[in-house]
């Protein structure tokens, strides 16, 4: 075993749009893998701020580590995980937009 | 290790019996297996029970098997539960076989059962996702989702790189609803048509709701004895355990291309049983999402990468074609109760290699049969538990 610091970046391996979702998190919402510069490739929710929408992500585009609370539910909202973003979102990706 | 013979089978319906527990779905499948084989509940010396979302939906976490098989009329003897997530049934066929095969006991029992149906779907789901490793799960993975992206099943990816079609993901459950409209035990006995399945919600893209395995209630079981005594009991035809092989998903980093566990899981049952794909005349897969099938047509051998839609559009696993596969109907339209559907499955090839399967009849009857079924979703890969089984007569 071999302990390894993980960087702040990634690229996106896969993605979909989930149309259910389990107890206390909201559909639509993304899934997705990203692959590490450091070897692994790992499942990851898409940080918050993306909009959910069809063509927004690419596979293959940078993203970046960003942390967040893991559901919506009050009761997890002190619950932090890592999710990953698009370093650059594309015009009108922003969910606020 | 000693021949092993399957003498009794026997099944509860699949589908939504809200008003039954899970003992008394699995009452008819224990009966009907030991009046099949023409053993008396006395005869049986081991006894494996394979279920996995009691603990969580009924609250009954320990000694499922002793509080259902008790009543049963099966005590005393040693009973043994199994949980592996949806492979739980396979895995306690490999346990009786195992008993037999190795000279410790000559009659076994397998059981596997699933109540899904608590009136709570959203509880039944939450149940469910405590068959992935709960570090997916809490995270917010939701289980259909990963047939579409996961690394080791990616749907998507293979759509882009095989050009596959919507149309092509839908084509196992068109066959498969076919196949379950003749069977009087399954969940979903509608035909569908490609049109349908394709425009039906979508749940995660590209998979739709008719592209998905249902909740189900539903119970299995099945009696084993050494092949040599099979004449000593009533049974109408002895069929041999040919292979029985039992593995776990193994971790794999991006680029190591070593084939899976799912692939390795079939290869050992071929080897075990000295036989081939091209041998096989009937086969029972794990279609818990249809076009898993497709990418299950590659692990056991029986195409080449990307050309799953083509054996269905040849009609090589249709109920009349070369190897039919599901001929029950699958785990999309005969039903998925998790812990039962690997013995569903061996319920079906005894009765399809008998001659008992009715309208679903395969002709000439099938003499060499598999049964794959699978379970559970780790961090590394796409399975945790591997069952597979061949079958001869």
């Amino acid at each position: 075993m071999q302990e390894i610091e993980i960087g702040r970046t990634a690229k996106l391996y896969s993605h979909t749009i989930a149309y259910v979702a389990p107890k206390g998190f909201t559909a639509p919402y993304f899934q997705a893998f990203v692959d590490l510069p450091e070897g692994p490739r790992i499942f990851s929710l898409v940080g918050s701020a993306c909009r959910v929408e069809r063509g927004v992500l690419e596979d293959g585009m940078q993203m970046r580590l960003i942390v967040e609370p893991v559901a919506d539910t009050p009761e997890r909202r002190d619950e932090l995980t890592y999710k990953y973003l698009p370093v650059q979102l594309p015009a009108g990706a922003h969910a606020d937009a | 290790m000693r021949e092993v013979a399957i003498i009794g089978v026997g099944a509860h319906p699949t589908g939504r019996f809200p008003e039954k527990s899970l003992k008394e779905l699995a009452y008819p499948a224990i009966w009907n297996a030991l009046d099949d084989a023409g053993v008396n509940a006395a005869d049986v010396e081991v006894a494996y029970f394979g279920n996995s979302l009691a603990g969580l939906l009924t609250g009954q976490e320990g000694i499922r098997g002793q509080v259902v098989l008790q009543h049963a009329g099966i005590t005393g003897i040693p009973i043994i539960n199994v949980e592996n997530a949806c492979a739980s049934a396979m895995t306690a066929l490999r346990g009786a076989w195992l008993e037999i095969a190795s000279g410790a006991a000559d009659v076994a029992l397998a059981v596997g059962a699933e109540k899904m149906n608590v009136g709570d779907s959203a509880r039944t789901i939450g149940a469910l996702s405590a068959d992935s490793e709960l570090d997916l799960s809490d995270m917010g993975m939701q289980f259909t989702a990963t047939y579409a992206i996961h690394p080791k099943i990616n749907i998507k990816s293979r759509m882009q790189e095989y050009g596959w079609t919507a149309a092509d993901l839908a084509k196992p459950a068109v066959k498969n609803s076919y196949n379950g409209s003749l069977n009087p035990l399954a969940q979903h006995r509608r035909p569908l048509t490609i049109d349908e399945i394709v425009q039906s919600r979508l749940v995660a893209e590209p998979l739709t709701l008719l592209m998905c395995s249902s909740i189900s209630d539903g119970a299995a079981a099945a009696v084993l004895c050494a092949a040599d005594l099979a004449p000593r009991f009533a049974s109408r035809m002895p069929i041999r355990v040919a292979s029985c092989v039992l593995q776990s998903g193994v971790y794999r980093l991006p680029g190591d291309e070593r084939p899976d566990s799912a692939t390795t899981s079939a290869s050992a049952a071929y080897e075990n049983a000295g036989i081939g794909p091209d041998d096989l005349q009937a086969i029972e897969l794990h279609d818990a999402m249809a076009p898993a099938e497709l990418m299950l047509y590659e692990r056991l051998s029986l195409c080449a990468p990307g050309e799953g839609p083509r054996l269905i559009d040849e009609q090589v696993t249709t109920l009349g074609g070369r190897i039919p596969v599901n001929p029950s109907g699958g785990l999309c339209s005969r039903g998925h109760p998790v812990g039962a559907t690997g013995l569903l499955q061996i319920c079906e090839l005894v009765w399809q290699m008998r001659g008992e399967a009715g309208q679903r009849q395969i002709e000439p009857r099938p003499k060499v049969t598999m049964a794959q079924n699978q379970g559970g979703l780790l961090l590394g890969q796409d399975s945790a538990a591997y069952g597979v089984t061949i079958l001869k007569c």
